[in-house]
């Protein structure tokens, strides 16, 4: 197994994404990797920043609504002999691959946190346990979580090249609710700020939002405050929401189910805010405050 | 109209799971199993599209062994009308199941198919969409909301760029994310009732082709521990160590 393609979508940090794909096809003893990026007319194309990937081929769909799985099937389904393909693992492409993988009677490998030749480790049972799976198959189809995949950025002499692409499929989906900040990215980011149910109220959840632009830092969220309302389901951190592995971690009002731990323990440093001794989050955080986290948030601002 | 809920037996999610000393399975005698609460979210959901229209019928159906006929009895207690064993003695993989659905499908339509959207075992969200795909049926995945009109449905999902909403024809194939609903709670005489309800079971071995392992698994082990740090309810001290992190 020697060909490989990188699919990649618009998201924020692409180069930093792109080259934690490439870092994982060379785990995988790639030779040639080129890539596919599948964009909107009006997504900005890729900065010409990338590591040892030798061609990228921009698929840009004439449409203005965000790209749906079965458009990402349907590029991929003209590209002739087409081998592995390796990419990140985010909601697009829990969509696409494992259909594009029944369709060609493949079982995916998706989560993928390491990579040696043909065996690949990923957490199964939140995070509880790890599996290494050996891969029978003449093609490999990935998805990798991108933080576990840091290597040198090498700029280098990669190729491009535009394709116009009509698809058939065209996506009747709205977007009810996304929030729009300038916070950073909160999969990529080097800094969350997480909020649980200890935030007491949508107004308190307000100095989370704070405190992260005060930082310059990501927003995250617990399933309870989700769910309470206090914020939308893309900031939701844990087994079913965003898995994430920022430089600093800090926790407000978060007990710390081991669902949600299953989101968080592969940060750098862990810091928890909570009012209950007895939180599990004290078991897995580098430093703890027992007490009022409100105070902590009102030192931190001024 | 006809909705399929498949459901998965796992290990319950209160379980701590260990690792046999084969170094490769989990240990599952002696151990309490139950639905994975990700399907019992998605037949929630079926019961309370048939509780609105009578004219829907709910069938529950499991892929395993004669002993996983305990998690079809609960669903029958819960409100399924109908139960369906695809029995099976050895452990399947997500594609394996997705095509031993498929064939299941195509010899007995249904009109909507409900799934949970992961397991909690195996943590790998494929079969919904494998399914969609080999049967060529229009999936929403993720769903937090379900809504039937009369010819379609309209669904809003979860994805990371915030929440969607969408219409979809039938067939279908739907599957349930967390915030979708609240499974109900199945009293005693519910549960001694549906002890003498039928499950029909189907041979599924003769169903499935043999074509050997796609993956192997090699090793099961425990993630890297973190270690404890320090806690403390002194405020100035936790400060100052904060702002020495964050500097």
């Amino acid at each position: 197994m020697s060909k490989f393609h990188i699919i990649i979508t618009p998201q924020t940090n692409e180069s930093q994404l792109i080259n934690a794909l490439a870092c994982a096809a060379s785990k995988m003893g790639a030779t040639a990797i080129d890539g596919i990026y599948i964009k909107r007319l009006q997504d900005p194309g890729l900065k010409p920043i990338l590591s040892n990937i030798n061609h990228i081929t921009t698929y840009e769909i004439s449409q203005s609504t965000s790209i749906t799985a079965q458009q990402v099937m349907e590029v991929l389904g003209n590209i002739p002999a087409l081998d592995s393909l390796i990419t990140i693992s985010n909601t697009l492409s829990k969509e696409w691959l494992p259909a594009f993988a029944a369709l060609n009677n493949i079982m995916p490998i998706t989560d993928v946190i390491d990579i040696k030749n043909q065996t690949f480790k990923r957490p199964i049972f939140a995070g509880n346990l790890i599996e290494t799976l050996e891969n029978n198959q003449e093609r490999a189809l990935i998805s990798i979580r991108p933080q576990f995949f840091k290597a040198p950025t090498n700029p280098s002499n990669t190729s491009f090249s535009n394709v116009s692409f009509s698809p058939k499929n065209t996506s009747s989906e709205s977007l009810l609710s996304t929030d729009i900040s300038d916070l950073p990215d909160l999969l990529t980011a080097k800094k969350v700020v997480s909020g649980g149910r200890g935030l007491g109220s949508k107004d308190n959840f307000v100095k989370i939002h704070q405190l992260a632009k005060q930082l310059n830092a990501a927003v995250g969220a617990s399933r309870a405050a989700v769910d309470l309302g206090y914020i939308s389901n893309e900031h939701q951190v844990g087994q079913t929401g965003k898995i994430i592995a920022p430089d600093i971690y800090i926790a407000f009002g978060i007990s710390g189910a081991i669902q949600h731990l299953a989101g968080i323990k592969d940060s750098g440093i862990i810091i928890a805010v909570n009012k209950d001794p007895d939180a599990p989050i004290f078991e897995f955080a580098d430093i703890g405050y027992v007490g009022d986290l409100f105070e902590v948030i009102h030192a931190l601002m001024t | 109209m006809k909705i399929l809920v498949c459901l998965k037996k796992t290990l319950d999610y209160n379980v701590n799971p260990q690792i046999a000393p084969d170094q490769q399975s989990i240990v599952e005698t002696g151990v309490k199993m139950s639905t994975n609460p990700f399907c019992e979210i998605a037949l929630e959901a079926a019961i309370q599209l048939h509780e609105n229209n009578p004219t829907i019928e709910t069938h529950a159906l499991c892929i395993g062994p004669e002993s996983h006929q305990d998690i079809l009895k609960r669903a029958l207690a819960m409100g399924a009308h109908h139960a369906h064993l695809l029995k099976c003695e050895h452990p399947l993989s997500t594609l394996e199941k997705a095509q031993l659905l498929k064939t299941y499908i195509e010899n007995h339509p249904y009109d909507l198919v409900l799934m949970g959207k992961q397991s909690i075992d195996q943590d790998h969200n494929h079969i919904p969409q494998m399914l969609g795909a080999l049967l060529n049926w229009d999936t929403g995945l993720f769903c937090s909301k379900i809504m039937l009109n009369n010819d379609h449905l309209t669904v809003e999902r979860e994805i990371d760029e915030g929440l969607c909403q969408r219409n979809i024809m039938l067939p279908c194939i739907l599957s349930s994310d967390l915030r979708l609903n609240q499974p109900r709670f199945i009293s005693l005489p519910k549960i001694i009732q549906a002890k003498n309800k039928p499950v029909a079971i189907i041979q599924a071995d003769s169903l499935l082709k043999g074509t050997g392992p796609k993956l192997t698994r090699t090793k099961l082990e425990l993630p890297p521990a973190r270690k404890k740090g320090t806690t403390t309810n002194d405020l100035s001290e936790f400060l100052s160590q904060l702002k020495e992190v964050l500097k």
